[in-house]
């Protein structure tokens, strides 16, 4: 059951009461916002900005199980390796095998399975730019994709993936493919809408 | 130790946590392999002139 208040083009306003905690608005009859007890469908919700400055990942977990696109952001961001940085993807735990997909940067292409790369084969002393986006194509099905840069003046990382979780999406991490790169510079947040 | 960030988005909170379990475990086994091809690489000798 659902409360429901519907805006509607023969009756006007039409108002449906219940006791299930959750509201419907609807226009004319459909349905364009949800409101329940475990968050709010059709918004564009932000994070609180972290400072990539320590750590070998970076986790944002407890996403809404009605989310259907996330975009994570990267602003003057930073390791102290040249170990690719990556997002990955999961369902109670981090997926860190199955992604099919790969990046470019300039003349050079390869795939990747272990995650989106935001940013190929960078210099400690890089700072990267840009974002990546994942979106949920159907069912547990996720396609990401990304457009990075650096400080240095070169060329830019693109690249994208599909990873089919065994569940509802809930987490998003930050991290490089060898694991032991420290973050030492920059920010990065993510939104999230459904 | 090596840590990572956590943001809890229902919660609201950021916290910092040290690697444990499984996650240390590739942690370290990363940097055993690491170790490994950089020792790998030293031992290579590199080519003469005109090979």
């Amino acid at each position: 059951m659902t409360a429901i208040i519907n805006a509607s083009t023969s009756s006007g306003l039409i108002t449906t009461a219940d006791t299930s905690g959750t509201l419907a608005l609807q226009s004319n009859g459909t349905t364009q916002f949800t409101v329940s007890s475990t968050g709010a469908y059709g918004q564009l919700k932000q994070g609180t900005a972290v400072a990539s400055t320590s750590g070998t990942s970076i986790d944002f977990t407890s996403l809404p199980s009605w989310v259907k696109r996330i975009t994570v952001m990267f602003s003057g961001v930073s390791t102290n390796g040249s170990s690719n940085l990556q997002v990955q993807i999961g369902s109670g735990s981090v997926t860190t095998s199955g992604y099919v997909g790969g990046y470019s940067r300039g003349t050079m292409a390869s795939s990747a399975t272990s995650g989106l790369v935001v940013q190929a084969t960078p210099a400690a002393a890089s700072l990267y730019f840009g974002s990546i986006v994942f979106t949920n194509i159907t069912s547990n099905t996720w396609v990401g994709s990304g457009n990075t840069i650096t400080n240095a003046s070169d060329a830019a990382t693109l690249s994208n993936c599909s990873l089919a979780l065994g569940g509802t999406l809930d987490r998003i991490r930050i991290t490089t493919v060898n694991g032991t790169d420290t973050f030492d510079a920059g920010s990065i947040n993510i939104m999230y809408e459904g | 130790m090596p840590t990572k960030i956590i943001v809890d988005l229902a919660a609201g909170t950021t916290t910092e946590v040290e690697l444990e379990g499984a996650e240390l475990e590739a942690y370290n086994a990363s940097l055993a392999q690491q170790a490994a091809e950089a020792q790998a690489a030293q031992e290579t000798p590199a080519p003469t002139e005109g090979e």
